[in-house]
């Protein structure tokens, strides 16, 4: 059993040895996006992008494991884990920590005694609730011990704002913007975070968890029904759990597991940082090496839980399939498709047909909302995982409109889309407008350094860079070419949404 | 109602994790690597002091041809220009018989065509320039905004002139926008965090005011083109617009390529109608009580507070009153309330605090959350002793410290992008904010003691006059019935509940 607060992952033999490995300038072909990228021995990456002008930095780091890495059983602890990583280390959150980690290691045992099969027999029943008085009364001391909250003080007192994180499928953001010259605050307390953290207020924070999923899900006019979707489309691949997981998965997770997951997942080799702002690239690296370079790297060779690619990511489906959906929403139909991982070189034509189906000229809004006027809105997106992606098509009925002939309408689109390449001048346009939609995401500091986390996250952060560039080399033959292979009726999951009935 | 300026310029914040906590950390020794001492504590860190400060309103500020307002910040990191043409052309201009004309015009203008293109060849136009063009409204303004290259500015402002100047309001999009917007009337039930903000509205200001009342089908049948039209040309004039512009251009470029049309549209208009401004506030009277909207919801959405004090405060007054709404429900380490409902408690995910004194008129503040049917009375009773605890005794030095860091520090945030800092500038300017507000913040800041922020509690904060709405399940959040029938929530926030009407999504009026 590991305790609670250790990262099992680091030891202090290696950290002299550390230095940086190789520093390399990437430019975007433009030269809109210079940045720099850099590598820790133990194999953390480093992206960092100046900003002069700005009074700010924005900092944050990627790990490439998210929910379709939560073993069954267990999911939503990936998710859990990210709620975690804000209660504080063993430096920062605590009265007095060792009397702190013995109570939480004890704890800790005790819910593994608590999780065993019980016997039957009243001495087993009276050993399980002198068991549970002494949890309760264990929770009560260690939350005496315990500085609620003085991970985010500690940012929050040097002015620093936006302290959040995100969970997703493959991976996992943690994020914050913060005064230029207080940079290292940032070193030191992800770095200490991720040595060092400790999972205080556990129960409590699974009662948060369970109160985000009714927020985002459960009270939601289609949380439920696209919850419903997104599980079926997947089903029988990684990417069927959902972030927030089970409720039932997530109530019964315990701290031993938590800590081994945490171990296992947050590895150096797996850890990508990303920095744009104002700050001297040279101090940035030495920040690096001292304070990430500590982290420990005899994981760093192994391949990491995330980045090696099991072998069940495409949904298994061989004949389309249909759902029937309740939910608090207009009547709508999403007809989602498999298509290709973030990688795919195929993954440029499929958001260039996207963009010929969406926007003021696009032939959904002038076919199906303006034209026939059977939809009150459509939206097509292709979206990529690491391991696997979709194409969704998103239709919402005006009047009284029928799913069928939503449903039909969309394959007069697709049969058009494949049948006839758009023409030289439809296509300029729309790559004209998608390369200036893909410049103004890169104004905004903050959702840039996101994005690059993301990117990176998924496996190459200069597809963000090249994006442009990749788009305007579509020819229209590769978007009829995409749809004819991947728009493909029989591996479809239609989804019809329609409100619940009376008592339904 | 939207109160805030939206402005298409501002950009969207990402939520904090709030969490409360105090106190020093015990220190545990880290060892010193690589040459660099690491302290054994984040407080040991050493840094400079930011001798950043904000950009000169005045230095941004110019006059363009026709009596139009500019604001231009430049920034050429990007070969990209965002122009937001800002109209006093809101709801407040309409008459009685002519509801919903200001949207209606914004939502035609880009999707309507101009004089010399149909709405389909001026999106293609759009398109084949490579430039992204929209057009909207709230209730004190309309908006047309451009995103072009550099490369394309020419074109592009040629554009967004033809579509604001002599737009075409095609009948054929006209119909059809407005059978859209019918269609959407229909669902305004669906979604129960969109009830609760309506309701909250028309408890505290009535339903009667240009800024809280809703379109209903009856505006649309009287929406003609010729109406729309007219609409446009009384109230879309240079002299009532304002030019916020950010990225690669500078001022003499813009100028050049704008004041010639602007000096030719002025000079065709006849004289302008007078409108007052500011225009006139709300005359509804807050009620006070608990109300309850049903919905099959496992959460309760609630919201609790009161409309602001009748005068509108002074800018030291106004800064008194974010270090107040900080310290009790910001964003940052320091809230009270998500530390206790959430971190503590463990009641909800999040709690969302406003305490907005308003720009023209007093606005509301409010306290929402969402919380599992059952946990109703328990963070509700927690919210309110929050309230009366910062009624009750100044708060901490180092908790006021740590605010005023926050608060600073979300000034800088606000300046990172030209984009944000032209659309700060500007929404200062129209609401008649001290052009050196933004410069003059961290001095006023510095000014706030902890009595000061006790002081703005007791005079701010009313527990004794709360209107409380709750959209959910009732049953399940009312808590148990005494003797007398009445229950644990009811006895907390010393009202009987009333149950508010069902309304038809479409109308708005009640239904049942």
């Amino acid at each position: 059993m590991h305790t609670l607060g250790s990262h099992p992952g680091v030891t202090g033999a290696l950290l002299l040895l550390l230095s940086l490995v190789g520093s390399v300038s990437h430019s975007s072909p433009t030269g809109r996006l210079p940045v720099e990228e850099f590598e820790l021995a133990n194999g953390m990456r480093f992206l960092l992008l100046e900003r002069p002008a700005m009074p700010t930095i924005e900092a944050g780091w990627v790990v490439g494991s998210g929910a379709a890495d939560d073993p069954e059983g267990s999911t939503g602890i990936s998710h859990f884990i990210e709620h975690m990583m804000f209660k504080g280390t063993r430096s920062v959150g605590s009265h007095e920590i060792d009397r702190e980690l013995t109570t939480l290691d004890r704890l800790a045992k005790i819910e593994e005694a608590l999780a065993e099969p019980s016997p039957s027999g009243r001495k087993a029943a009276r050993r399980r609730s002198e068991l549970e008085s002494e949890q309760a009364e264990l929770e009560q001391q260690a939350r005496n011990l315990s500085q609620l909250g003085a991970f985010s003080l500690e940012y929050s007192r040097l002015g620093a704002t936006r302290l959040n994180a995100n969970t997703a499928e493959d991976l996992t953001l943690y994020y914050v913007t913060l005064p230029a010259e207080v940079v290292e605050l940032w070193f030191w307390l992800e770095s200490d975070r991720l040595l060092q953290p400790v999972f205080r207020e556990f129960k409590k924070e699974q009662q948060v968890v369970a109160e985000e999923r009714r927020r985002r899900v459960d009270s939601t006019p289609t949380g439920a029904a696209d919850l419903q979707f997104d599980t079926n489309f997947w089903r029988g691949t990684s990417y069927s759990k959902s972030p927030l997981g089970r409720p039932a998965d997530v109530s019964q997770l315990r701290r031993a597991e938590v800590a081994d997951f945490f171990a296992q997942q947050y590895r150096p080799a797996g850890l990508t940082a990303v920095l744009v702002g104002n700050f001297d690239p040279g101090r940035i690296k030495r920040l690096a090496q001292t304070y990430f370079g500590r982290l420990g790297s005899q994981a760093s060779s192994a391949a990491s839980v995330g980045q090696a690619a099991p072998t069940n990511w495409e949904p298994e489906r061989s004949r389309q399939e249909a759902l029937d959906l309740t939910c608090e929403c207009p009547p709508q139909v999403k007809i989602r498709y498999p298509t290709v991982p973030f990688s795919h070189p195929d993954q440029h034509a499929l958001q260039l047909a996207a963009g010929l189906l969406n926007g003021r000229s696009g032939r959904l809004y002038r076919q199906l909302v303006l034209g026939q006027e059977i939809a009150f809105a459509a939206f097509a997106q292709q979206t990529p995982l690491r391991y696997a992606g979709s194409f969704t098509v998103t239709i919402e009925a005006k009047g009284g409109t029928s799913a069928e002939a939503l449903l039909s309408a969309w394959d007069e689109e697709v049969a058009r889309l494949s049948a006839e390449p758009p023409t030289e001048a439809e296509l300029t346009r729309v790559k004209r407008r998608l390369a200036t939609e893909s410049l103004n995401q890169l104004k905004d500091p903050h959702l840039l350094m996101r994005r690059l986390l993301v990117y990176a996250g998924l496996g190459d952060w200069s597809q963000l860079a090249d994006w442009t560039e990749h788009i305007s080399t579509v020819r229209p033959e590769a978007v009829t070419d995409v749809a004819e292979r991947y728009l493909n009726s029989e591996r479809r999951l239609v989804g019809s949404y329609r409100r619940a009935k009376a008592g339904e | 109602m939207n109160r805030r300026l939206a402005l298409a310029v501002m950009a969207v914040a990402a939520a904090g994790v709030g969490v409360a906590g105090e106190g020093q950390s015990t220190e545990v020794p880290t060892p010193a690597l690589g040459g660099h001492e690491i302290p054994p504590h984040p407080r040991q860190l050493q840094f400079q002091p930011s001798s950043w400060s904000p950009p000169r309103s005045a230095d941004s500020r110019f006059d363009l041809a026709g009596g139009v307002n500019g604001f231009l910040v430049g920034d050429a990191t990007l070969p990209l220009v965002d122009i937001v043409v800002v109209a006093r052309a809101g709801a407040d201009r309409e008459t009685s018989d002519q509801r919903g004309l200001a949207q209606l015009t914004a939502a035609l203008l880009r999707r309507g065509g101009t004089r010399d293109l149909e709405p389909a060849a001026f999106d293609d136009r759009a398109d084949e320039l490579g430039v992204i063009m929209h057009s909207q409204s709230t209730p004190l303004y309309g908006a047309a905004t451009l995103r072009t290259t550099s490369e394309a500015l020419e074109e592009g402002v040629e554009l967004l002139l033809d579509m604001i100047e002599r737009p075409r309001f095609d009948p054929t999009r006209l119909a059809s926008i407005k059978r859209n917007m019918a269609e959407g009337m229909t669902r305004r039930n669906l979604d129960p965090t969109a009830v609760l903000d309506r309701e909250w509205d028309w408890l505290l200001y009535g339903e009667t005011h240009f800024s809280t009342q809703p379109l209903r089908p009856s505006d649309l049948e009287r929406s003609t083109s010729a109406a729309v039209t007219e609409f446009h040309r009384r109230h879309w004039r240079p002299e009532n617009l304002t030019f916020a512009v950010s990225g690669d251009v500078d001022r003499e470029r813009l100028a050049r390529l704008v004041n010639p049309r602007l000096e030719a549209w002025a000079s065709r208009l006849a004289a302008a109608e007078r409108f007052s401004w500011p225009p006139e506030p709300p005359t509804g009277q807050p009620r006070a009580g608990l109300f309850h909207v049903a919905a099959d919801i496992p959460q309760a959405k609630v919201a609790l507070g009161h409309r602001a004090p009748p005068d509108l405060p002074t800018d030291e007054e106004r800064v008194r009153l974010e270090v107040l709404a900080e310290i009790l429900g910001g964003r940052g380490a320091i809230s009270r309330l998500n530390g206790r409902l959430r971190s503590a408690e463990g009641l909800v995910y999040g709690v969302e605090l406003r305490l907005d004194p308003g720009d023209l008129w007093p606005a509301d503040y409010r306290v929402a959350f969402d919380t599992l049917g059952r946990n109703t009375c328990l963070a509700m009773s927690a919210a309110l002793e929050e309230i009366e605890r910062i009624r009750s005794a100044p708060p901490h030095p180092e908790e006021l410290a740590v605010v005023k860091r926050e608060l600073l520090a979300r000034q800088f945030q606000a300046f990172d992008t030209a984009e944000e800092a032209v659309g700060y500038l500007v929404q200062d300017w129209l609401v008649g904010r001290s052009p050196d507000y933004r410069r003059r913040y961290g001095a006023l800041l510095e000014q706030v003691t902890p009595q000061d922020v006790l002081a703005t509690a007791r005079l701010n904060l009313w527990p004794e006059d709360l209107t409380v709405l709750i959209v959910g399940p009732w049953e399940s959040s009312r808590g148990n019935l005494d003797a007398a029938g009445v229950s644990e929530l009811e006895r907390i926030v010393g009202h009987r509940v009333e149950a508010l009407p069902k309304r038809d999504p479409s109308t708005l009026q009640p239904s049942n």
